[in-house]
C-alpha cells in the first residue's frame, strides 16, 4: 500500500501496478490523460514524455486505473439503486435467460448473440450512436483490436467474445475525442467495466457521451504469449492456428483445421493474466446488462439486467421482437453452472490473494482492499448489533423437501443458503448451494434437505457486535451467519450474509429490514 | 430611380437599430463570454493556466488546496482552458458586458470553500 500519494499519479501507477505486472492494456489512463503521455501499444503501456514538466499536480491515472484501490466505493453507486444483492451476482434487477431472434447472429456469436443484438437495436434505433467493442485481428483471430462500431455493418465483424486483453478504454477515448461520439456503448469484461465506472466516478469530461455499459461474463483472460507457448508444448498448436477459445466445464480450443482440446480451468490458471487469478468479479458487477454463456444450452445467454438503462434498452429489444427471453426458472441446470463458475473464481482469488499476502508478493491494491477493512469501517461494524443489520424475513426450508425442489428454490430466489426449519418451527440445520451442486442431478430427486444439510450450526444472538459477526464469517469461511434467540438457540430470528455487512459499510443510512 | 424608391420604402419600415442597454439582443448557442471555474471540481493540476495563450489564468498553490485568479483584461474569450480541463469544471458564460474603467478591478479570484 502506498503511504502518501505522490504529487504526480504515474510514479505511484508505475509502482503499484505496472511494475509488479497487474496491467491489462485496457488504456483508461491513456484515455483519461490530460495531456496524452501514456500510450498502450501491442503487449505495454507506453510513458511518452515526463508529464509532470505539463502539470502541477494530478492524480488521473492512478485513479481511474481498475486496479487501484481509489474511489472503489463511489463506482458501486452507479449499480446500488437495484432490489436486488446476492453473493455471486451483486446488485440486479432481473435474471434472464434470452437469445437472439436472428438466427445467422446466434451462429456467428456461438451463443445467444444478445451482446450483437442490442447494439444493432441500439445504433438503428438512435439510442447509442457507436459502440466500443473488440474485434479479432486477421492473422491472429485470437488476438483482440478494440474497434468503434458506428454502423451495423462494423458490429457484425466483432461478434464472438474471446478470452484476451483488449485497450477498450483507450477506443473510447478515441470514440469521443476523434469521432466526437456522443452517445457510446461500451462493451467489456469486467475488468474493462470497472475502469469506465471509474472514470465515471472521477467525474471525467470524457463520460460525458458513455450511454450504456454492456458487462461479458469472465473467468479469466490469458496473457497471450504464456499461453501461446503453454498450447505449443502441450499440444504443438501454433497462435494463429487457434480459431476460437469456448468455456462450458472446461476451456475448449478450436484450431482452424478443426481439432479440438479441452483443458481444465485449473490446467490453465497458470496462464491467465496476473490480476484475473486474484479477481472475483465473474458476472460484471457494475455494469449496466452483463451478458454470459448459458451452458448446457448453446444458443442462449444469461443476461443480468442492474439498472433502469439497461433494462430500458432490453425491454424495448424484447418488444421489438430482435430477442426473445425465456425465465431462468425453467432451466435449473443452467443456473447451478452458472453459480458454480462465480462461486470457483471467488474460491480462486481468495485463494490466491492469502497465499500472495502469506507469501509477501505484491498484491493489486484494489484486491487488497477487497478482504480487509478500513479503521474506519472497523470502528463503524463495532458501534452495530447483529440485531440492527440483519434481515428478518428469512427464507427457509423443511427437512423434507427433495435436493430438486431446493434447486428449483435456489433458481428462482438466488439466494446461497437456506435455513432448515421443523414444523415445530425449530431450526436444524442450514443447506448451502455447494451441498447441492454436490448431489449427482440423478439422485436429486430422492436426496432429502436433511441429509445434506450441517447440523453444525454457527450462530450469533442479537446484541453480538457486527464486528464480532465479520469475523466470525472471515475465519470460518462461511458466507451467511444466523442470529438466534439467545434463551431458545433453536429459535431463527434472522440472517445476516457477507454481502450484507459489506452493504452496511457502504451505505450505513440504508439498512434493509 | 432605385435608389428613391428604396429611400421611400426605408422611411416606413421598422428602424433596425437595438436601443442598447434599454434592449438587449440574445447571445447565440455556445457564445463565448467570461469563464467561470467551479471549484468543488477543479483539482489544481494548472492546465488552465498553463494552456492559457494571454496568460490571463494564475493558479496559487496547487492539488485540491489550489486558487484560481482569472485576470478578464487579458482574457481573449478564446475557451482553451474550459477545453483542457479534464473534469469540465471551467464554463464558459454567456457574460460579455465586462469592461471596466480600472485594470484592478477586472480581476476575478476563485478561492475554495473550508
Amino acid at each position: 500500500m502506498v503511504a502518501s500519494r505522490e504529487l504526480i499519479a504515474y510514479n505511484d501507477l508505475k509502482k503499484s501496478i505496472i511494475e509488479p505486472g497487474f496491467c491489462i492494456l485496457c488504456g483508461a489512463c491513456e484515455a483519461a490523460c490530460p495531456v496524452h503521455a501514456l500510450k498502450v501499444e501491442r503487449d505495454t503501456l507506453h510513458y511518452l514524455f515526463d508529464c509532470s514538466k505539463h502539470l502541477e499536480f494530478c492524480p488521473i491515472c492512478y485513479d481511474v486505473c481498475p486496479f487501484t484501490e481509489a474511489l472503489l466505493l463511489e463506482t458501486l453507486s452507479f449499480v446500488t439503486d437495484a432490489p436486488y444483492r446476492r453473493e455471486s451476482m451483486g446488485y440486479y434487477r432481473r435474471i434472464v435467460l434470452a437469445q437472439a431472434t436472428d438466427e445467422k447472429l446466434r451462429e456467428l456469436s456461438h451463443s445467444g448473440g444478445i451482446v450483437t443484438a442490442l447494439l444493432l437495436y441500439g445504433i438503428k434505433t438512435d439510442f447509442i450512436d457507436s459502440a466500443v467493442v473488440s474485434e479479432s485481428e486477421e492473422e491472429v483471430p485470437i488476438r483482440l483490436r478494440p474497434s468503434i462500431g458506428l454502423v451495423p455493418d462494423d458490429l457484425l465483424s466483432t461478434v464472438d467474445y474471446k478470452h484476451f486483453p483488449s485497450a477498450v478504454a483507450t477506443a473510447f477515448g478515441k470514440a469521443v475525442h476523434e469521432y466526437g461520439k456522443a452517445e457510446i456503448a461500451f462493451v467489456g469484461t469486467p475488468c474493462h467495466v470497472r475502469a469506465i465506472r471509474k472514470l465515471e466516478a472521477w467525474e471525467h469530461k470524457i463520460i460525458d457521451s458513455l450511454k450504456i455499459v454492456i458487462g461479458l461474463m469472465c473467468l479469466w483472460s490469458f496473457s497471450y504469449p504464456e499461453l501461446t507457448k503453454f498450447l505449443k508444448e502441450h499440444s504443438n498448436i501454433e497462435a494463429n492456428e487457434i480459431k476460437r477459445i469456448d468455456l462450458d466445464k472446461k476451456y475448449r480450443i478450436l484450431t482452424a483445421d478443426n481439432r479440438e482440446i479441452a483443458i481444465s480451468p485449473h490446467e490453465v490458471r497458470e496462464h491467465t493474466l496476473n490480476n484475473c487469478r486474484m479477481c472475483q468479479d465473474f458476472t460484471a458487477e457494475l455494469a449496466d446488462i452483463s451478458v454470459g454463456g448459458a451452458h448446457p444450452l448453446s444458443d442462449w445467454s444469461i443476461v443480468i439486467i442492474r439498472t433502469e438503462i439497461g433494462e430500458k434498452l432490453f425491454d424495448e429489444a424484447v418488444k421489438a421482437g430482435v430477442l426473445r427471453v425465456k425465465n431462468i426458472e425453467e432451466e435449473p441446470e443452467v443456473y447451478k453452472h452458472f453459480v458454480e463458475m462465480a462461486v470457483l473464481k471467488r474460491r480462486y482469488a481468495i485463494n490466491e490473494i492469502e497465499k500472495r499476502k502469506s507469501d509477501n508478493k505484491p498484491i493489486p491494491p484494489a484486491f487488497a482492499r477487497a478482504v480487509e477493512l478500513l479503521p474506519r469501517e472497523e470502528s463503524l461494524l463495532s458501534m452495530l448489533t447483529a440485531g440492527q443489520i440483519m434481515t428478518r424475513d428469512v427464507m427457509t426450508i423443511t427437512p423434507e423437501t427433495t435436493v430438486e425442489e431446493l434447486l428449483s428454490i435456489m433458481t428462482r430466489h438466488h439466494h446461497m443458503g437456506y435455513p432448515i426449519v421443523n414444523e415445530k418451527g425449530e431450526l436444524i440445520g442450514i443447506v448451502t448451494f455447494e451441498d447441492v451442486s454436490k448431489v449427482p442431478a440423478s439422485k436429486r430427486s430422492q436426496t432429502l434437505a436433511k441429509e445434506i444439510a450441517h447440523k453444525k450450526l454457527v450462530t450469533v444472538n442479537t446484541d453480538t457486535s457486527a464486528m464480532e459477526v465479520y469475523e466470525k464469517m472471515d475465519k470460518r469461511k462461511i458466507g451467511r451467519i444466523l442470529v438466534v434467540d439467545k434463551e431458545n438457540p433453536k429459535k431463527l430470528l434472522g440472517i445476516i450474509t457477507k454481502t450484507d455487512i459489506l452493504h452496511v459499510l457502504r451505505w450505513p443510512m440504508k439498512r434493509k429490514r | 430611380m432605385a435608389i428613391i424608391r428604396e429611400a421611400l420604402k426605408q422611411l416606413f419600415s421598422r428602424p433596425a437599430t437595438v436601443k442598447y442597454p434599454f434592449e438587449r439582443l440574445a447571445v447565440p448557442e455556445g457564445f463565448r463570454g467570461r469563464p467561470v471555474w467551479g471549484m468543488q471540481r477543479c483539482i489544481g493540476c494548472g492546465l488552465c493556466s498553463r494552456v492559457c495563450p494571454s496568460g490571463a489564468i494564475e493558479m496559487i498553490g496547487k492539488g485540491m488546496e489550489a486558487e484560481i485568479t482569472h485576470y478578464v483584461d487579458r482574457c481573449m474569450f478564446c475557451g482553451q482552458c474550459a477545453e483542457s480541463c479534464p473534469r469540465n469544471a471551467i464554463t464558459m458564460t454567456k457574460e460579455f458586458e465586462l469592461a471596466d474603467y480600472s485594470r484592478e478591478k477586472m480581476v476575478y479570484e476563485y478561492k475554495r470553500i473550508t
